[in-house]
């Protein structure tokens, strides 16, 4: 800011650049001032001394002013301002020197107020040129240093709600094992086992009990968001009818839903309706979904549907309950919001239940929608992805590849149907739960995938899976199927193993595909 | 130095203050700070107790802001230098505070570098 004005007059006749000199000093502004006789002279000075103006005289002993003009240009100081000082004759004279870049004319003889004014106004032009750079950069700056201030607040943020996560995840842990200690003991002694209980004592103690299966449940809820959200959830996908599993939920609210004067209805296709998904968490999700609409519906209907689209499956539960107002539907899914329902009895939750819910969808590539009207009800969406074949695929081959990492040697049971096609698929489903029965060991995986039932056995060799296979082969023959069935044609069976019969992973797949493409 | 230079930090956030201090300790630079909690205490504190060469000010302050200050102040001394330093970034205050006379203008960020920065480049 307090920076000189510089100023380089570049002027051959000392009379001249004497009287330049004297109006500069009676500016009363403090400038810095080299002279300079001719234009060599000035372009030594701009080395070290770059002005920011140039009082020109046009004439100089060298060279003229038009050639000083260009080369200051060639040299990139097109920036600086000169002021010509010449006994201009014609206007084609200053037209040229616009051209080359002048920005201002001073006749000879030089009138002092005039040029005064000029110099005032460069000076005044440069303050304001400096001030918007200045305010620019330090503007630019500060915005860099705050967006990075951000970021590291960010991290900063992002690493304590990672570190809340695990004290939720490892209080609920700790919190798990007195209290079903807890529970033993008060069950003990609701069961009378240490002796004879007046009806007051056992009323309590079944309080008590009511209210350790509450915190149960609290403590439940707290893991499971917390496993969601550390995505540390692993889904046990598999081929699971939707209709029966949506039946099976509603037929344990019946009662319930009755006792409150409520009606229940289940609109279901005929027929399977097969998604791959995690039976259980699926299960989990419909209780979530049903259990609030009863708890928040007085009068009226929960109606339970199953729709089948394109590349969907549609599950949704509608009520005639209170309803959510438009304003409280974008928190609905956050977590430990609950907002303000009119609930009937027993509507304490944690407020987790829908983000767990929505979670849980999203980790199966589901959407969850809702629709809702105050005092009309409610309507939610479950959209699952209808199963596919790639997808199934790589859900052996991750079974597999655990299995690899921790077995050197397995085999791999394959089953194959007969005759697939539609209808028949269900022989395979019920061939699965025959094999669930059949296996012991907590290491044998089953999986229903891709219209075949693949039966991992870790550490077994081909003879000891032969064993295996000739158990499950009799419990098929004495089901006989083929005599309450006229559809059912039997099983085409396979055993791989490794690393007798294949060597890598990809391989397996491989041979399992040209197994399943031969029948 | 014989003595060391006098900061004198203008700052309505007790917090702030703190850090501010805390800050250039931890970098080593050797200056004598004295506060302010406003604008009109700082104007006082510069009449009484004459730093040499810094002032540090928010820009938004109790009573008189952060700018009037800086004019203030400048006024009594235009050879004291002025930092402003605020949590906010925009181009008009930033010109704003050219305008009344500011030396120099930074950011306030957790760890107070950008300021730390400013004082070093103003001491030496």
């Amino acid at each position: 800011m307090n920076d000189k004005f510089k100023i380089i007059i570049v002027e051959d006749s000392p009379t001249d650049t004497k009287l330049l000199v004297d109006i500069l000093n009676s500016i009363g502004h403090e400038f810095n001032v080299r002279i300079a006789g001719s234009y060599r002279q000035a372009k030594e000075y701009f080395q070290d001394y770059v002005p920011d103006l140039i009082l020109l005289d046009v004439y100089l002993p060298d060279h003229d002013g038009f050639y000083f003009l260009e080369e200051i240009h060639k040299q990139g100081y097109e920036e600086i301002p000169v002021i010509l000082i010449s006994a201009f004759s014609n206007t084609n004279e200053k037209l040229k020197s616009l051209e080359l870049g002048a920005i201002d004319f001073i006749n000879k003889p030089v009138v002092t107020e005039e040029l005064k004014a000029r110099i005032k106004f460069q000076i005044k032009l440069k303050k304001i040129m400096d001030d918007h750079i200045w305010a620019s950069e330090k503007t630019n700056e500060g915005i860099k240093l705050l967006y990075k201030d951000l970021e590291n607040k960010n991290i900063q943020l992002k690493q304590l709600d990672l570190l809340k996560d695990e004290f939720i995840n490892n209080v609920s842990h700790e919190l798990r094992t007195p209290l079903t200690i807890i529970q033993e003991s008060v069950s003990i002694m609701a069961d009378g086992l240490l002796g004879e209980l007046n009806e007051k004592q056992i009323k309590h103690l079944k309080i008590t009990l009511e209210n350790i299966v509450r915190l149960d449940n609290i403590i439940n809820d707290l893991l499971d968001i917390s496993t969601i959200e550390n995505r540390k959830l692993k889904l046990n996908q598999e081929n699971v009818d939707i209709v029966d599993l949506v039946k099976k939920v509603v037929s344990n609210f019946v009662v319930l839903v009755v006792k409150k004067g409520l009606q229940i209805k289940c609109v279901v296709p005929e027929g399977k309706v097969n998604v791959f998904v995690d039976k259980e968490r699926i299960y989990q999700v419909l209780v979530n979904l049903i259990n609030n609409a009863y708890k928040f519906t007085e009068k009226g209907l929960i109606e339970v549907s199953v729709v089948e689209n394109d590349n969907t499956v549609e599950c949704s539960v509608k009520d005639t309950g209170v309803g959510i107002s438009a304003s409280d539907l974008p928190r609905l899914f956050s977590k430990f919001d609950q907002i303000a329902r009119q609930a009937g009895a027993g509507a304490k939750g944690t407020g987790l239940g829908l983000s767990i819910t929505k979670g849980i969808i999203e980790l199966h590539d589901g959407q969850i929608k809702v629709e809702s009207t105050v005092a009309q009800g409610t309507l939610f969406r479950i959209i699952l992805p209808r199963p596919s074949v790639s997808k199934q695929y790589k859900n052996l081959t991750e079974c597999l590849g655990e299995v690899k990492l921790k077995h050197n040697n397995y085999s791999v049971l394959v089953f194959n149907i007969k005759n697939p096609g539609a209808g028949n698929d269900r022989f395979l489903d019920e061939l699965k739960e025959l094999i669930d029965k059949q296996i012991h060991r907590k290491s044998d995986q089953t999986i229903r995938d891709n219209g075949s039932v693949f039966v991992i056995l870790p550490d077994t060799k081909k003879d000891d899976a032969l064993v295996v296979l000739n158990r499950i082969r009799q419990t098929i023959n004495d089901m006989n199927w083929d005599k309450s069935y006229n559809d059912f044609k039997g099983f085409i069976d396979k055993i791989v193993s490794f690393p007798e019969d294949v060597h890598t992973e990809a391989e397996l797949t491989n041979l399992l595909k040209i197994y399943k493409e031969a029948i | 130095m014989d003595q060391p230079t006098r900061l004198l930090i203008i700052d309505d956030d007790a917090v702030d203050q703190k850090l501010i201090q805390e800050s250039i300790k931890k970098v080593g630079i050797e200056v004598e700070i004295i506060v302010a909690f406003s604008g009109e205490e700082g104007v006082k504190k510069v009449n009484d107790l004459k730093p040499e060469v810094i002032i540090v000010l928010d820009t938004v302050l109790p009573g008189m802001n952060g700018f009037e200050t800086c004019r203030k102040i400048k006024e009594i001394d235009k050879n004291l230098r002025i930092i402003i330093c605020t949590g906010v970034v925009d181009a008009v205050d930033v010109a704003k505070a050219r305008a009344f006379g500011a030396d120099d203008y930074c950011v306030k960020t957790a760890d107070f570098l950008p300021l730390v920065n400013a004082i070093r480049k103003l001491i030496v």
